[in-house]
């Protein structure tokens, strides 16, 4: 007799976190600024913080990388940063890098970050040399609705496999680029990762 | 290289030719080491054409394609790098073999005169700067004279030792020899002076 008022409890209170998990699942409005912050557990590499307050972003990246700021401003986009590794492996080398570019002059409140995807992605396939889009699925940054692409493209001597994910917040068009050459060296973690750390304030 | 990479970064992104240089060269671009500065005078010679590409497209300068192609160029970048890193560390292990000569000279049983002549294993030229470390032990293993230098450009190293005639009798003299990009020396050799 009390194993089955046990297992009805069981049963019922598993219900009652569903339903409340489904309700919060719907619920979410991805427009607060929730700041989702992977635990240093959840990879095998140690992450250092990069934060630019005069940008207000703030973002991990692998602590055995190199950080090269403020690299140039091309028609508006400012290039942040460029995080990047220089990896050999045997006598072959390869490399890792990721960047941030801000861009504060382009009219976008007229687009909507879908347009704005596909238009990117057309521009993207015309400017890469033998663009193949693999993945393209919309995503959180920050808190904030964005959209990730991952792609291969013609290197010199190997392709190189590249995710890139971006958000628009207030008149700012955010990006974030993840790189690899050659793109078995990709890592989808370490680019999951400091998309993840990204946080926009 | 921090410095190189920042030099290289800043030409690069400035006028952002080279992501067009990749994007739409069908040249093969030069991928050695040494030519990376080459590639820099590249990127300058094309600045206009890039810019007139720009002015065209200006959708072509968003953020993403930005991003995307600033990775490309650090890629290449990080790669000619480490590319010139691993040749250079390929090159250093290619260890070649010399020949280390010497005669010794003893004169008026005070003076013991040692003659040292380096020369390639496979060319017999002679090899200046060749490091020489040596040293003379006697029978109980006790080492007594000392003496280091460098051979010359003749690839020659000469010593002069103020000695005793009976403290070199049975004696051992020990080299040690070293000269970047070969396999480092170690000989000796037991003599007998003054007998």
């Amino acid at each position: 007799m009390n194993f089955f008022i046990v297992c009805a409890a069981l049963i019922g209170g598993l219900s009652i976190v569903v339903v409340n998990t489904l309700e919060l699942y719907d619920g979410h409005v991805a427009s607060g600024q929730v700041f989702f912050d992977f635990e240093e557990n959840s990879s095998n590499m140690n992450y250092l913080v990069f934060d630019d307050t005069s940008s207000g972003i703030r973002i991990k990246y692998p602590s055995n990388w190199n950080v090269l700021e403020r690299l140039g401003n091309i028609s508006g986009n400012n290039i942040l940063v460029d995080f990047y590794h220089t990896g050999i492996n045997g006598s072959l080398g390869y490399s890792e890098n990721a960047n941030i570019v801000v861009s504060d002059s382009h009219t976008i409140d007229s687009q909507s970050l879908d347009e704005l995807t596909n238009s990117t992605i057309r521009i993207l396939a015309r400017n890469l040399n033998n663009f193949t889009l693999q993945e393209s699925l919309p995503t959180i940054a920050s808190g904030l609705p964005a959209h990730k692409i991952t792609y291969i493209v013609a290197g010199n001597q190997s392709e190189i496999k590249q995710t890139q994910a971006w958000t628009v917040k207030g008149d700012k068009w955010i990006v974030v680029s993840y790189s690899a050459e050659p793109s078995a060296y990709f890592n989808p973690r370490t680019a999951q990762n400091m998309l993840d750390s990204l946080l926009l304030r | 290289m921090r410095g190189s990479l920042i030099m290289l970064i800043i030409f690069l992104t400035c006028p952002i030719s080279l992501f067009y240089t990749d994007a739409h060269s069908q040249e093969q671009v030069q991928t050695s080491p040494q030519n990376i500065i080459d590639e820099n005078l590249t990127v300058s010679g094309l600045e206009n054409t890039t810019r007139i590409r720009i002015n065209e497209t200006e959708t072509t300068t968003d953020p993403v394609t930005i991003g995307a192609l600033t990775s490309v160029a650090m890629n290449k970048v990080i790669l000619n790098v480490t590319q010139n890193v691993l040749n250079e560390t390929a090159r250093i292990l290619e260890l070649k073999e010399f020949v280390l000569r010497v005669s010794a000279q003893e004169s008026d049983d005070s003076t013991l005169s040692l003659n040292f002549s380096a020369l390639d294993s496979e060319t017999s030229s002679e090899l200046p700067g060749v490091s020489i470390d040596g040293w003379i032990a006697n029978g109980s293993g006790i080492s007594t004279y000392f003496f280091s230098g460098l051979t010359d450009s003749n690839g020659r190293s000469a010593f002069t030792l103020h000695t005793q005639a009976d403290e070199l009798y049975n004696t051992t003299l020990t080299v040690e020899a070293f000269l970047r990009g070969y396999s480092s020396q170690k000989q000796s050799a037991a003599f007998t002076l003054g007998a």
